[in-house]
């Protein structure tokens, strides 16, 4: 058998051809902030643009929704047609509405 | 090597084009560079104390942590620093009890002959001081004063650690 510390030696020695372990990247803090700031950002921008875009408009601030659309524009053809149950705006409304 | 550390990291830091100083980005690529250039001397060293791979691995990630943590940049002497911390990780390591189902059957080396197996068996049996200041001094060729500066002790204790280990261990290997 060999020296001993010749031994310890070559037992090092071939602990040599152990490959070191992949670096490790620890997550820092505020990582996902770093993400979500720029979303909220141009999202907010986005907000801002389109309620500007909306206060300068001239359209009028009522608008014929459904189901009273599909409603109106049928009394529009039809004069005749009576008034709707739940009661709402004269023709000439909804007209003016409507264009 | 320091100074190759600072290169690098300045290298880094240049090309990405921002200021390391302002720039959080810029710090993380700096953290990036030191841990890839610090876990070599860490797993290493880790390895040469404790003969297993498993356990080199756990010490580097928890002395990368630590490493990341502070504020390596302030330190006189980073590689001293970086050997101190891991010879205590290791020697914290090696002090803690574990069952003799927890150590692991294989060996780190790819060559199981009978001698590795002995010389395996004789390291583990020995003081966790001695095995780490044979691990430094005949694994990684560390200097005494390295060694000193590793373990916290004054310089001419090295030598006489380092012959009792020797002893211990030849002594063992014949029994």
């Amino acid at each position: 058998m060999n020296d001993p510390l010749e031994s310890l030696g070559s037992f090092y020695k071939s602990l040599d051809s152990i490959p070191t372990p992949p670096l490790f990247v620890p997550k820092r803090k505020g990582y996902w902030a770093l993400i979500l700031a720029p979303l909220t950002a141009a999202f907010l921008a986005y907000g801002v643009i389109v309620w500007s875009a909306g206060a300068s408009s001239t359209e009028p601030a009522i608008r014929i929704s459904f189901p009273m659309d599909g409603f109106a524009l049928r009394q529009l053809q039809d004069p005749n047609l009576p008034q709707h149950p739940a009661g709402h705006a004269s023709r000439e409304r909804i007209q003016t509405w409507v264009g | 090597m320091h100074s190759y550390l600072l290169r690098t990291r300045m290298a880094i830091v240049l090309r990405i084009g921002i200021n390391q100083e302002n720039k959080p980005a810029a710090k993380a690529w700096a953290h990036q560079a030191e841990a890839a250039d610090y876990r070599e001397l860490v797993f290493r060293l880790a390895l040469a104390i404790t003969g297993e791979r498993e356990s080199a691995e756990d010490i580097t990630q928890e002395v990368l942590i630590k490493l990341h943590n502070s504020k390596v940049g302030k330190i006189e002497n980073p590689i001293a620093w970086a050997r101190r911390v891991t010879v205590r990780h290791a020697l914290h390591h090696l002090k803690r009890k574990r069952p003799i189902s927890e150590i692991p059957e294989t060996l780190p080396v790819q060559e199981n002959t009978q001698e590795a197996v002995l010389v395996q068996s004789v390291l583990r049996s020995l003081d966790p001081e001695q095995r780490a200041i044979l691990g430094m001094a005949i694994g990684q060729g560390l200097s005494y004063s390295e060694i000193a500066e590793a373990l916290s002790i004054p310089e001419g204790t090295v030598g006489s650690r380092l012959n009792a280990a020797k002893k211990e261990f030849q002594k063992r290997w014949e029994q």
